[in-house]
């Protein structure tokens, strides 16, 4: 199938973009600065202002002395960009693979229209109509690439567009001028002064020339000026922040009726977000009570998601930590953060487990509490104590896919230990080891430097046999810490790991042996 | 008596038992085993390894090594897609003594519940996902009551899953009341080896004594 794509210009867009809410300023003569001092550089003009012989570049002193009725409006990229990404939006209509390219500018990869359109002519007009509705002047170009379709919207008259079949690029270009290549004014010079005032006299230039002229850049412009752009369509993606409030007829004051209010309109949210291959990352819930204060409550996921289950539960249990003042009169709902829905057919692994993951990760926690589902790390240190770290599970990093540096990083850590001699592991083969964290403290007594009973906290017994001591000290940086320690077994056959802390002067229980 | 032989001692049964009775629903997989890759302990138990879908329990005094013994069965087991959950209620799970028994701790979740009835509550969650294999209670120095209601849909959700749920203890904490374990696992320490006494439950009331050199 030949490639189609159409090209949306709409000139002087930011300028548009004020005067289309600002209808009373049609008919006067309008420029729009790009700051508030009267040394800013006018940047766009209308039509009305340029017949009054304003033109860009200008100081708005050096405007308002050429028109003083001029009126200066200031650029304001925040609103511009707002503005185009609801007419983008808008735009999905027509086609689901649309291109930003500048605020003003946009293609749309229009192939295989035919069953929906008879010709493209219709689709092209339909477009301006469409865009001319929402209240901008444009211009329509379509060809079979991005640079010839935005060359055909640039010459075509406003409301009107040029439609170069496929094949036909090169022979379209031919006459157009050289201004139309996307090259600063400097190289626009270079050409002009080489005698080149057309996209085809550049076409039939040698490559080898414009190369050594323009640098690699200059096999991309060639290829431009012949028709032969290969770029593809990067189509926008849209990453979804928007409120949706719900005014509530009678005031809410249970968890239940407000869970069940959230999740209607969760439900539709996130069934327009899946419409749009989006998955939910994290939403903003505020509780607007009677007596006009507002509970804010984030809630975050690991994986993404489009369940409202999983985020109605996690609601729940943040609104289980909220006291509410009084009765909530209004609920708003923001997604917060949005990502493209990741492709299950190639997730090899865990397909089910991801999915549902996050919800059983916010039952668990409703039963454990935070903090208490742990993921087990080997770290490097000394101590006993520190080479067991436990980390907060992340579903999603762990046992899925994700997480890949940490668990690397874990994996290399745990060869290093493993290799060095570890303090009590020496000839215990059969027992497992059971940590004290922190370490319980002991009573121990002693003769002629042997260790002969020891009594903790809920036991006493003799030492018949022991074994160290093993000595390791680190931390100077910090407190430090100095530890003797010694292998100990009872006369009842228990077997435990206790130390001499230097810096406490203490004897401390570190485990046992089991 | 080999595993062969417990093998074919049961598969005469069943025979007879079908031929005695063809109408009889008899559900022959009762007992699936899960191997613990200890092979002196597998020829014991009865199933041929430990009942998949049922609860055990290990006990065993300070220093017998009860410990060693759950961090070797776990380090043998095969299903490596499906995840070792350690409920730690004493706080003294030591992830480097696990790895050394070679418990690739990657597989291992470690939950800190409150107390028992909130462990419980979360085992039947983690069951009912279907991603756990095994759920280690450990209830050392743990003295609460268990609640006979949670345990009993605990043992439902293990039986769904097909997993199964460890309890590991001392003779003097927790009790596990002995009709709802399928298997009771009493260790001892006889010099440098371990006494295991496979014992009670549902897979008859004959003792079968092993020993067991776990680093070999």
């Amino acid at each position: 199938m030949n490639k189609r794509i159409a090209c949306v210009l709409i000139s002087n867009f930011p300028l548009m973009v004020h005067l289309r809410g600002q209808p009373e300023l049609h008919e006067t003569a309008v420029v729009m600065a790009e700051g508030s001092s009267s040394r800013s550089i006018v940047l766009y003009t209308n039509i009305h202002a340029a017949y009054e012989g304003v033109s860009s570049g200008m100081t708005v002193v050096q405007a308002r002395n050429v028109c003083p009725k001029l009126c200066v409006l200031i650029k304001d990229e925040k609103k511009e960009q707002c503005r185009f990404d609801e007419l983008l939006r808008k735009l999905f209509k027509f086609s689901p693979f649309i291109e930003e390219a500048t605020p003003g500018i946009a293609y749309l990869d229009v192939s295989g229209l035919k069953r929906t359109y008879p010709n493209e002519k219709v689709l092209a007009e339909k477009l301006i109509l469409f865009v001319k509705g929402e209240g901008y002047p444009v211009r329509v170009g379509m060809a079979g690439n991005k640079f010839t379709s935005l060359v055909g919207a640039s010459i075509s008259d406003t409301s009107s567009c040029t439609i170069v079949p496929n094949g036909e690029e090169r022979n379209f270009l031919r006459p157009q001028p050289i201004q139309l290549l996307p090259i600063d004014q400097d190289q626009h010079e270079r050409l002009y002064r080489l005698g080149i005032k057309t996209l085809g006299q550049f076409a039939i230039l040698p490559d080898h020339e414009v190369v050594e002229r323009f640098g690699s850049e200059g096999a991309g412009l060639l290829k431009l000026s012949r028709g032969e752009d290969d770029e593809p369509i990067k189509p926008k993606i849209f990453h979804e922040k928007e409120n949706q409030t719900k005014e509530l007829e009678s005031p809410l004051g249970t968890q239940i009726s407000i869970l069940f209010y959230v999740n209607s309109i969760l439900e539709r949210k996130l069934s327009e977000l899946a419409r749009k291959g989006l998955a939910c990352e994290k939403i903003l819930v505020i509780l607007k009570t009677e007596d006009n204060g507002e509970i804010p409550i984030h809630i975050s996921v690991a994986q993404q998601t489009n369940r409202p289950k999983t985020l109605i539960d996690m609601l729940r249990l943040e609104l289980e930590k909220v006291i509410l003042p009084s009765l909530v009169k209004e609920i708003r709902v923001r997604i917060e953060r949005t990502s493209p829905l990741s492709s299950e057919q190639l997730s090899l692994y865990h397909q089910k487990g991801a999915k549902l993951l996050n919800h059983i990760f916010t039952r668990l926690k409703r039963v454990l509490g935070n903090g208490n589902i742990l993921s087990p790390q080997i770290a490097l240190s000394h101590k006993p104590e520190g080479k067991s770290q436990l980390f907060p599970f992340t579903p999603g990093k762990d046992l899925c896919a994700g997480g890949k540096g940490r668990k690397q990083k874990a994996q290399s850590q745990a060869r290093i230990d493993l290799n060095e001699p570890q303090v009590g592991f020496s000839q215990n083969s059969i027992s497992g080891f059971r940590l004290y964290d922190p370490p319980k403290p002991a009573t121990v007594r002693e003769e002629k430097g042997a260790i002969k009973f020891v009594i903790a906290d809920s036991w006493y017994g003799e030492v018949t046999r022991q074994k160290g001591p093993w000595e390791i000290s680190g931390e100077w940086w910090s407190e430090g810490y100095q530890r003797s320690y010694f292998e100990i077994e009872l006369a009842g056959g228990e077997e435990y790991l206790i130390f001499f802390d230097n810096s406490s002067q203490k004897w401390l229980l570190q485990g046992i042996f089991d | 008596m080999s595993s062969a032989t417990n093998k074919a001692v049961v598969q005469h049964l069943r025979e007879q038992v079908s031929f005695k009775y063809p109408q009889a629903q008899v559900r022959w997989d009762a007992y699936v085993p899960l191997p613990t890759g200890i092979q002196p302990l597998d020829q014991v138990l009865l199933p041929g390894g430990l009942p998949r879908g049922y609860l055990i329990e290990i006990v065993g005094s300070r220093s017998s090594g009860k410990t060693a013994l759950l961090f070797h069965i776990l380090s043998g087991l095969n299903e490596k897609e499906r995840k070792i959950a350690y409920f730690d209620f004493s706080g003294s799970f030591y992830p480097l003594s696990a790895q050394k028994s070679g418990i690739d701790i990657k597989r291992v979740l470690v939950l800190k519940p409150a107390n028992i009835q909130a462990g419980l509550r979360a085992a039947e969650i983690l069951f009912r996902s279907g991603g756990i294999l095994v759920a280690v209670f450990d209830l050392v120095e743990i003295h609460d009551q268990i609640s006979k209601a949670l345990l009993l849909r605990l043992k439902k959700s293990v039986r769904q899953a097909e997993a199964i749920g460890v309890f590991l203890r001392e003779p003097n904490s927790s009790r596990i009341q002995g009709n709802q374990l399928a298997l009771c696992l009493k260790v001892e320490k006889k010099s440098q080896k371990l006494l295991v006494k496979a014992e009670k439950g549902r897979l008859g009331n004959r003792i079968q004594e092993v020993e067991l050199t776990l680093n070999e």
